[in-house]
């Protein structure tokens, strides 16, 4: 077993994080892999994905401290900052980034852990409704996944007119999120909408022709941007920055080298729940971040297998894999697209014996690369039929 | 009722969406539809085992007789149910994944050795060979369970696809895989354009088949190549209309009835500049224009249709880098086409339609039949189907996919209303007919549609994803359902979104249709009018900007109605005040929010919301009348 979990020594407390708010200064965009250029093939279609990954925001407020010590922006900057700033996007030097997030106002949201069940209402607005937790064991091979499988079932299963639909592209508030780690379902007003984020915007780009500064013939494309709500903004934990080091607080985010405005904030993000149950040692872990490489080198394990030494999965609610790369832009290359486990994923897990339990309740961070914010964790209850029905936590 | 197996494979929209050309998106409907015909196929021939969505395994991508009469639309479903005894299911399900499987594997080698291979074999590409491998293997998403519908609810929950690393640079159509060069490092251009030039010179590559330095991944080359195995060969002889060519297709139509001499006239001043291959797209679709025998006309290439597709054609290269059309070409091809457009009195409309519908409530209303009446049900559903594309077909357009409640189609502009009108009648008529017009459920039966107009030039996967959103978020969620969501798409974004559910959109007495086109045809809606009444009424509002799909609050107390009426008074005199009320209560119920509110107990009502107020009404029915009347 070659799990890759970071685990603290003390149990997990409340933390105040320390780190950056980034805010557009008019609107972003943040692309997906695909050839723009000329030489591969132009698409004329530019998605924009948001919010933005990790590598993305880390990359460019690492940038921005290393202009601030001097760096003019191109190459690679001084090596005697190496010891601080990392060298090149696997190499984060001293610093440990946490998230990114966003924060709506004062208070974080989180993509909706995909074991929430929903129904539309007539507003055709999503409001939380059961949980899905793992189900009975299958008698014998059933499934595609493999023997004595256990799906996951909805605590309870829908009334004749009910439908129930996953939270694809709903974000949850802090203390939505506290509710469910805690078996409750999320009152309806902590339940928010990517709509009510932000706003993708399409726009027409053109090329302009170095030689002459006009327009290239034919070369049009549609890029999207996207535009924040108010109130709205990133939020990215940032340790180990040098106290004295000050940066301009205006800096290119994303494609387009598009201005970001930052400011320094903290923020407290949720805890595990206390409500464990101590018989069962069962546990959901939901990913805050999206995690790259849980065990063995894949981003989602199997059932049956440990994840920490006596803590094995049972069941999982997730969507597919999501690839994280980036743009190497000292190497002007890009770098791998690795697939990741989304945020919102949740983990059915389930501890052997109390010293596993105990362990498991240690871990913050699943996976590779926690030091740059992937793979943040919070550990809740399996929700059961007492308190997951119905009514939404009031 | 015994246990079930559910069967499906993934992914759809991941798959079919991935399109830069309509060629794309037929073939990657279709490729999907064949895959899952295999697995029905396995399934129905098992012992002991029934099907029972689909129903039987005939009607799937190919005849019964094998490989050579294809059936070009998608039609089998991306997911099975059968029953059975436990045993003899789970023989079904692994005998349903090895078909799949085996289909593909025959598809992947022979695009592979066909048109990669000899290019690798030549030295070129870098690790192609490990690529294509890695990239085949994981790619589908294979899943079943046998058990009831929570089991199958549980197993969709749990997406445990399998992904590997992608490095180097992007496919042009799957962004998240690597394109098969292999080139890494520091941009490589010769290595890369060596290897994508190439793959074009290959004779098996045809000239439309891949543009200059399309790089793609292994899938994105299947997609793309495998119509012209010579095992597709069927499917590749009945031919994708692009975009361009399914908006002009009323014009095509108008020149060949009214206007031959002057379509002779062009389609020579085209050959005598362009080489044969450039000219003629495939003859499958121009089958839909009566006289194909007449001239060459209705096989045109769809960009040799409009002017601009002239232009935008003399820039285009290749998959050698030679320009497709010179500048002389280019000059003489333009006055060509103005002195056919001259001749016909306006060029073609640039405006298609794509066309997404849905069945809605499945759920609910499986949950009102007993054992017998769900197999009804899947009657219901094959019979639709089966009627899909005869519907398409007749309003101009080309059925994409037609499997169970889902539809795609390509359409004409100025006929993709009514085409999604009659789909949605044919789809209550087939549950009707085995359900009867008074079973408990028929209340739940219905279809939703999301329609976007787009100009042909438009990048293909933005109008999908938006004509999904349109579905999914506008015709369902926010307007109850069995209703229809209407947009103009412009690159720059949506410009007009408009949506009503079908009952009110069909009332034969005052349906919402009728007052689009009623308002549209008015010469008393001009342009300057709804410009008028947008200055004049924005002021009035809670919200200061009119953006597509918002409704603003109107004011308490005043009566829209009477404004407007007082408005076309003021800018056409009084003289004809009949006209003017019937105009201005049209005016005032497309302006309205209407949507559909179910009851605890599933009874539908139609609450217009009197205080709402948008402006996508008014542009939507002079949008649809001005493509009608071929202006637009």
């Amino acid at each position: 077993m070659t799990a890759a979990i970071v685990t603290s020594t003390a149990p997990v407390q409340d933390r105040l994080i320390s780190g950056y708010a980034l805010t557009p200064v008019d609107a972003w965009t943040f692309r997906d892999g695909r050839p723009g250029s000329p030489w591969s093939g132009a698409s004329m279609d530019l998605e924009c994905h948001f919010p933005p990954p990790a590598s993305t925001v880390i990359g460019a407020i690492r940038a921005a401290l290393a202009r601030g010590q001097g760096w003019k922006g191109k190459g690679a900057w001084d090596p005697s900052l190496n010891s601080t700033l990392g060298d090149g996007p696997n190499d984060l030097g001293k610093l440990i980034f946490t998230g990114p997030f966003l924060r709506r106002g004062v208070e974080l949201v989180f993509a909706m852990p995909t074991h929430v069940l929903g129904e539309a209402g007539q507003d055709g607005k999503w409001s939380p409704r059961t949980f899905l937790v793992p189900g009975q064991e299958l008698s014998c091979d059933l499934c595609d996944l493999g023997k004595k499988i256990r799906l996951p079932q909805a605590v309870a299963p829908p009334t004749t007119g009910e439908v129930f639909k996953e939270p694809s592209g709903l974000f949850v508030t802090a203390s939505g999120l506290k509710a469910i780690l805690d078996g409750l379902l999320p009152n309806v007003k902590d339940v928010v909408s990517a709509k009510d984020l932000f706003v993708i915007e399409h726009r027409i780009g053109l090329e302009i022709e170095d030689t002459t500064g006009t327009a290239a013939e034919g070369q049009l494309f549609s890029p999207q941007f996207v535009r924040l709500k108010e109130n709205v903004e990133i939020v990215c934990g940032a340790d180990e920055v040098p106290g004295d080091w000050t940066f301009d607080p205006m800096f290119p985010l994303g494609g387009e080298s598009r201005f970001a405005t930052c400011d320094p904030t903290s923020f407290v993000l949720p805890n595990h729940t206390a409500n464990l149950n101590s018989k069962s040692r069962n546990a959901a872990i939901i990913l805050l971040t999206p995690a790259r490489k849980i065990v063995n080198g894949r981003h989602l394990p199997k059932p049956g297998e440990s994840i920490i030494d006596g803590v094995t999965l049972i069941s999982a609610c997730c969507e597919r894999p999501i690839r994280l790369g980036g743009w190497n832009s000292i190497k002007g290359q890009p770098e791998p697209q690795v697939p990741h486990l989304p945020a919102g994923s949740v983990l059915f897990v389930n501890a052997e014996d109390d010293a596993a339990m105990k362990q498991l309740l240690t871990v913050e961070h699943m996976g590779e690369r926690t030091a740059h914010g992937l793979g943040r964790c919070v550990i809740g209850v399996w929700p059961d039929k007492a308190n997951a029905t119905g009514k939404s936590h009031e | 009722m015994g246990p079930r197996l559910h069967f499906s494979i993934g992914p759809v929209q991941g798959f079919v969406s991935a399109a830069r050309r309509t060629r794309d998106l037929w073939a990657g409907s279709w490729l999907l539809s064949h895959l899952s015909e295999q697995a029905v196929k396995a399934v129905a021939s098992t012992d002991g085992v029934k099907l029972i969505l689909p129903q039987t395994a005939t009607g799937g991508s190919t005849s019964e007789t094998g490989n050579v009469e294809l059936i070009p639309i998608a039609v089998t479903p991306n997911r099975l149910i059968a029953e059975g005894d436990e045993q003899a299911l789970r023989t079904a399900a692994h005998a349903a994944v090895k078909a799949v499987q085996a289909e593909w594997k025959t598809i992947h080698q022979t695009v592979w050795s066909d048109f990669v291979e000899p290019v690798v074999k030549a030295g070129s590409g870098n690790d192609t060979a490990g690529i294509w491998e890695r990239q085949v293997t994981h790619f589908w998403e294979i899943n079943w369970v046998i058990g009831d519908v929570s089991a199958a609810a549980g197993r969709k929950a749990w997406r445990s696809a399998e992904a590997d690393e992608e490095w180097g640079f992007r496919c042009a159509l799957f962004p998240h895989l690597q394109e098969l060069s292999g080139a890494i490092g520091q941009r490589k251009p010769n290595e890369f354009k060596e290897f994508w030039q190439k793959i074009g010179q290959s004779n098996k590559v045809g000239e439309y088949d891949l543009d200059e330095l399309e790089a793609m991944s292994a899938i994105g080359l299947i997609k793309r190549l495998y119509p012209r195995l010579d095992r597709f060969k069927a499917l590749q002889d009945q031919g994708w209309p692009s975009t361009a060519w399914v908006a002009a297709l009323p014009w095509i139509k108008k020149v060949m009835k009214d206007h031959l001499s002057a379509a002779d006239a062009y389609v020579r001043a085209i050959e005598a500049g362009l080489p044969a291959e450039r000219i003629f797209g495939s003859t499958g679709p121009a089958k839909q224009v009566s006289d194909v025998s007449a001239n060459g006309f209705p096989c045109l290439d769809g960009q040799l249709l409009f002017g601009r597709g002239i232009e935008a054609l003399a820039r285009e290269k290749d998959a050698q880098g030679k320009p497709k059309l010179d500048d002389q070409e280019k000059q003489k091809l333009v006055q060509a086409h103005r002195t056919l457009c001259k001749e016909a009195k306006g060029g073609p409309v640039p405006w298609f339609g794509v066309l997404v519908m849905d069945g809605d409530q499945m759920g609910k209303l499986l949950g009102t039949l007993n054992e017998d009446e769900r197999s009804k049900l899947s009657k219901a559903l094959g019979a639709f189907a089966k009627k899909v594309n005869e519907v398409v077909e007749k309003h101009g357009g080309r059925t994409v996919y037609a499997g169970g409640d889902d539809v795609l189609a390509l359409l004409p502009a100025a006929s993709a209303i009514e085409c999604a009108q009659e789909l949605r009648s044919k789809y209550i008529a087939s549950f009707e007919k085995q359900l009867g017009k008074n079973h408990a459920g028929m209340k739940w039966v219905g279809i939703s549609a999301g329609l976007v107009f787009a100009d042909w030039k438009t990048p293909l996967r933005q109008v999908l994803r938006e004509a999904h959103r349109l579905l999914d978020d506008v015709a369902k969620e926010a307007t109850g359902r069995d209703a229809l969501a209407v947009s103009v798409w412009l690159a720059s974004g949506n410009a007009c979104q408009w949506s009503a559910p079908w009952e009110m959109v069909n009332a034969e007495e005052d349906g919402l249709l009728r007052d689009l086109l009623h308002c549209g045809k008015s010469n008393e809606v001009s342009a300057g009018f709804v410009y008028g009444v947008r200055e004049s009424l924005m002021g009035l509002f809670d919200r200061p900007r009119d953006r597509p799909g918002e409704f603003a609050k109107f004011p308490e107390g005043l009566d829209l109605e009477q404004m407007l009426l007082a408005d076309l008074v003021r800018i056409h005199g009084n003289e004809r005040k009949v006209n003017h009320e019937k105009t201005a209560a049209s005016l005032t119920r497309l302006s309205q929010r209407h949507r559909r509110i179910f009851d605890s107990d599933g009874k539908a009502s139609f609450p217009v919301e009197k205080d709402s107020f948008s402006f996508d009404g008014l542009r939507l029915s002079r949008f649809l009348v001005r493509v009608q009347k071929g202006e637009a």
